[in-house]
């Protein structure tokens, strides 16, 4: 079974042209799959559709062999899902927030306190939890974000941009975070970014995207070989055919 | 030759932090900068004070060797800036925008269409002249905001963080624009916080933590600066400072910071 | 069904909904004040209501049916929120939508933090129904009664309002539409009954609007056969329940709307661009007649065009007129309805007195929504090296002209309409928005300034119309002089004179002020 199966995804927004236009991949159990691509290449509706949230025109999406549209909430009890302009609402604290998300997915009272303690890890936010979060600066309501996303320990986790308006600094420990929770736990990423160096040191495979349709896919050295380039921006620019 | 940016002892707090603490940089001429440091480092706000947005505490900004103190509102005329989370007039088409950013620099009529058209075809808007920016996605209003700021032809350009939210096409365009200006003659200073890019792109960089320059030339002093060696990436050089920079704030407290010149300041490498 | 997810989801978006009470002083001392206010209005009422219903004045079935029309346009207004089909905020599809919270559980906390926030809100109607009742010395059975079947109809409205929304949403498309317009119209009778004669009486068929009113008035009568109707308002509230429970384990989410707020007190600024921006593109079809182009125009009326073109692309311009009309209309409207005095004199008044009231919001109106659209691309201007004093001139002048024709052009047709002299109401036109515009826009750029960004806009326009409206005292004096002794035709021109040059005078020094505080601003 595939941890995602897309086969022939179309979305057309109000008749207009197809954001997304016959995509198809998968995703393995326990790889880390990244999808790049430009603005408006299609990465965020791709991700909304399969986190549920949107209907595809047509094709069809499975997540752990259920579908987006007839078995949605089987799928939302595996998944997690990161988007792109998280807003945590500002009047709460941290802590408040984390609490309500644990309560939610944790099947009893410890391990809703275990999954707060790692996000407390994760976030590296210490004491400051108990701010509100309005207080917070851009890279620390991304890293409580990215927080709450892991500590359910979601079969599969839904990252769009999961670095975005973060420093070198906390990209890194965020990175290695993914890293270690997909090693640990096993769990099954499927990410957009526009850091072709994230991508580069994240996934195991990746999906060129361009207006909607899938260019080439695979392990970031095979493409940089495929397309004899030094870096993702290059294979992206070759393989658009742009150079 | 006047560097074309430069900043003494710059002091700037607001909303209760101090920003900057004795920030001193210089641009010279020519070349592309890069102004690198963790978020919080100060980078959008020194940008900020550069281009008037924010008035210093106290310290002396020089642009083209005049003192922006004392002559607030001239030498904006040299200059093209644009922010990092872009907001633009939503109301008016791309070349509407483009007339308003030219009449307000005092830019003649026929340099206004001259670069307009040459701008709009390179960053590939041709066909979106007459949309309404309220219709463009958030990376072509990025691209509109940068073809404004190019509208004076600027002798000093200054882009806070322009790789993000451009896709990989823009990026390469932005590159390849920037190479162009250097060659005519022309500064492009920027902040970014993705150090692969740097390292390709700049020619000199800055690094600043805490408000301060820690470090800057280019990656060969920078190297010799962090003592990281000889082949060692500018992220390594960068995590390298930032960690000595670290260390040596939390051996002295901040209050000792406050006589002119900073702690870690080290004049720019010869 | 899990209670504790309910429960957790309830406190959260209670929690959420009520942010800014908990945050901010001055958003309490607001809804104090608006409860006072409201308190007010309903003692006012309340004194001749609860005589009346002592004295026993008028007959039962009139109570009654005032009532249940009102109750019935309350069920209307509910059934038309419908309309929209199923609204939620933004974090509510990320968050929530995509964790394991199923339908059923959302929709129930969603109710009931809907009562909440409604109890919250209506805690003025609480108290006075609390008082009402012990004024009354009703008996505790009648209380209760009066209580639970408003419980119950609240309860009806909310379940029938979620309901069709969900179905709304999930199936869209003109019949549902039909079926919710079918719906309003079917509910709204008994109101519009109440108020024209129609053929039958809706007050007495069995409304759940009916009931309800029955219910209330029957228990402060102490009327027995009260069981009759709570029977009938308990039916239609299991009939809601079970349309409910049959809708509500639908998979509704992907089909939600998002809409541009996080409470009612914080408006979340990224959906407001957005809901700017589909106001832009719906006004942008007629507003795309002027253009900015390049003319050999000077700068500041380069930059006047600019402002007129926003005003008309984001629509606040049509707003404005929209505005006055409705003002003129409710000045016709009053003038038909009260003394038919064929002489000039009360008309002029009339028309004065309401030019003078909406002139004062129409600089308020224009100069929020420049602070909205336009502080944004503020940064524009400021690093461009332009002289900041030719950017202030053209928003005052821009702003000023706009609030003058619009109401010159209102003036205009009604004297027509009563044949009367235009000149005074016109002269208090202009002399507003000489006045008023400079001010509000001194005040907003002032509270930029300070970047106090957390002082809620009502309390900076509540300022603003302050500050004009004591500036405008002379004027307002001058005026009434003007009004009150029939001056000849030349000393009414001087005073006109009089009053521009006052207006002109505040202006010029308010304009001064704001150049000086625009360059303050940190952007």
């Amino acid at each position: 079974m595939k941890a995602v199966e897309v086969v022939n995804l179309v979305k057309v927004y109000g008749g207009g042209i197809p954001a997304i236009d016959n995509l198809t991949f998968a995703v393995e159990p326990g790889e880390i799959y990244g999808l790049i691509g430009p603005n408006g290449a299609g990465k965020t509706t791709t991700l909304r559709i399969v986190a549920t949230l949107i209907k595809p025109t047509s094709g069809s999406v499975r997540v752990l062999g259920f579908d987006v549209v007839d078995q949605a909430e089987y799928i939302r009890r595996m998944i997690s899902y990161l988007p792109e302009e998280a807003g945590v609402y500002g009047n709460l604290t941290g802590y408040e927030y984390l609490r309500f998300i644990a309560d939610i997915y944790a099947k009893s009272g410890d391990e809703s306190e275990s999954m707060i303690e790692e996000a407390l890890e994760i976030s590296g936010l210490g004491s400051r939890i108990k701010d509100r979060v309005k207080s917070y600066s851009r890279g620390m309501r991304r890293r409580l974000q990215v927080a709450r996303t892991l500590m359910v320990k979601p079969k599969l986790a839904i990252l769009d941009e999961p670095t975005s308006g973060l420093d070198v600094y906390h990209a890194h420990y965020i990175r290695r975070c993914i890293r270690r929770y997909v090693d640990e736990y096993g769990l099954t990423v499927l990410i957009s970014s526009h850091n072709m160096l994230e991508i580069e040191y994240l996934c195991d495979r990746i999906l060129l995207i361009h207006r909607g349709r899938s260019i080439d896919d695979g392990p970031p050295r095979i493409l940089k070989e495929k397309y004899s380039s030094n870096n993702m921006e290059e294979v992206f620019l070759k393989a658009v055919g742009l150079t | 030759m006047t560097p074309i940016v430069e900043l003494i002892d710059v002091w700037k707090s607001y909303d209760g932090v101090q920003a900057l603490r004795g920030m001193n940089l210089e641009v010279r001429r020519g070349e592309i900068f890069g102004l690198l440091g963790p978020n919080g480092a100060g980078k959008t706000t020194t940008l900020k004070i550069i281009v008037g947005l924010l008035r210093m505490d106290r310290g002396i900004v020089k642009i083209n060797g005049i003192d922006i103190r004392e002559e607030p509102y001239e030498y904006k005329r040299l200059i093209g800036y644009v922010p990092e989370s872009v907001s633009l007039p939503d109301y008016l088409t791309v070349e509407e925008l483009l007339v308003y950013s030219g009449k307000i620099r005092g830019v003649p009529m026929m340099h206004i269409k001259e670069r307009m058209d040459y701008f709009v075809k390179i960053f590939e808007l041709e066909d979106k002249r007459r949309t309404l920016i309220a219709s463009l996605s958030s990376g072509m209003r990025q691209k509109v905001a940068i073809v404004s700021a190019l509208i004076n032809d600027p002798d000093l350009l200054i882009l806070d963080e322009p790789f993000i939210g451009i896709d990989p096409m823009g990026q390469h365009i932005l590159k390849e624009m920037f190479g162009e200006r250097v060659k005519d003659g022309k500064t492009v200073f920027i902040s970014t916080h993705m150090l692969d890019t740097a390292e390709r792109l700049c020619d000199r960089v800055a690094v600043i933590h805490r408000g301060q320059n820690v470090a800057s030339g280019d990656l060969k002093d920078l190297q010799r600066l962090s003592r990281t060696g000889e082949d060692a990436t500018l992220e390594e050089v960068f995590l390298r400072l930032i960690e000595e920079a670290k260390e040596m704030s939390m051996e002295k407290p901040i209050k000792e910071e406050r006589k002119g010149f900073s702690i870690f300041f080290r004049r720019d490498a010869p | 069904m899990r209670i504790h997810v309910v429960l957790d989801l309830y406190i959260f978006k209670v929690k959420t909904f009520f942010g800014a009470l908990r945050a901010s002083k001055a958003s309490i001392a607001l809804l104090l004040l608006y409860t006072l206010s409201f308190l007010l209005g309903l003692f006012s009422f309340s004194t001749p209501i609860s005589d009346a219903i002592r004295k026993g004045v008028t007959d039962i079935d009139s109570y009654t049916e005032l009532l249940s029309s009102v109750a019935s346009l309350l069920m209307v207004f509910a059934v038309s929120l419908a309309l929209r089909g199923y609204t939620v905020f933004e974090y509510e599809q990320n968050l929530i939508f995509t964790s394991p919270i199923k339908p059923r559980e959302f929709l129930i906390a969603d109710i009931f933090s809907n009562l909440t926030s409604l109890l919250i809100f209506a805690n003025p109607i609480v108290i006075f129904y609390v008082m009402i009742v012990h004024s009354l010395k009703l008996s505790t059975l009648s209380a209760l009664l009066m209580l639970s079947s408003s419980i119950l109809f609240i309860f009806t409205l909310l379940l029938l309002k979620t309901s069709l929304s969900m179905i709304k949403s999930l199936y869209g498309g003109n019949q549902v539409n039909t079926l919710i317009l079918a719906i309003i119209v079917i509910l709204v009778l008994p109101a519009a009954g109440f108020i024209a004669d129609l053929p039958l009486e809706y007050n007495s068929l069995p409304y759940p609007s009916t009931f309800l009113a029955r219910i209330l008035v029957k228990s402060v009568y102490s009327v027995d056969r009260l069981t009759l109707d709570f029977a009938g308002l308990s039916f239609y509230f299991l009939l809601s329940v079970l349309l409910f429970l049959s809708i509500s384990t639908k998979n509704f989410f992907p089909t939600t709307t998002c809409i541009p707020f996080v409470s009612p007190f914080d408006t979340s600024m990224r959906m407001q661009t957005l809901q700017m921006e589909r106001n832009i593109k719906m006004f942008s079809r007629i507003g795309m007649l002027p253009t900015l182009n390049l003319g050999s125009k000077s700068l500041l009326t380069f930059l006047m065009k600019k402002e007129v073109i926003r005003v008309i692309r984001e629509g606040s311009l049509f707003t404005i007129i929209f505005f006055y009309l409705i003002a003129s209309f409710i000045v016709v409207a009053t003038s038909i309805s009260s003394s038919q005095t064929t002489q000039s004199l009360p008309y002029t008044y009339l028309v004065t007195f309401f030019v003078g009231v909406y002139s004062l919001t129409i600089p308020l109106m224009l100069v929020s929504n420049w602070r909205f659209s336009d502080i944004g691309s503020l940064w524009i201007p400021l690093t461009s090296g332009m002289d900041l004093r030719i950017m202030v001139n053209a928003l005052l002048y821009s702003f000023i002209s706009i609030s003058s024709v619009v109401p010159a052009a209102v003036i205009s047709i009604l004297s027509l309409i009563y044949s009367i002299n235009p000149i005074i109401p016109l002269t208090l036109a202009v002399s507003t928005s000489m006045i008023g515009c400079p001010v509000n826009l001194y005040i907003m750029v002032g509270f930029l300034g300070m970047k106090s960004s957390g002082t809620p806009s009502i309390l900076i326009g509540l300022a603003s119309m302050l500050l004009s409206v004591l500036l405008l005292t002379p004027t307002y004096i001058l005026i009434f002089l003007g009004l009150h002794l029939s001056f000849g035709d030349v000393t009414s021109w001087l005073l006109t004179v009089t009053i521009l040059a006052y207006s002109t005078l505040i202006m010029k020094l308010f304009s001064r002020e704001i150049k000086r505080s625009i360059s303050r601003i940190e952007l």
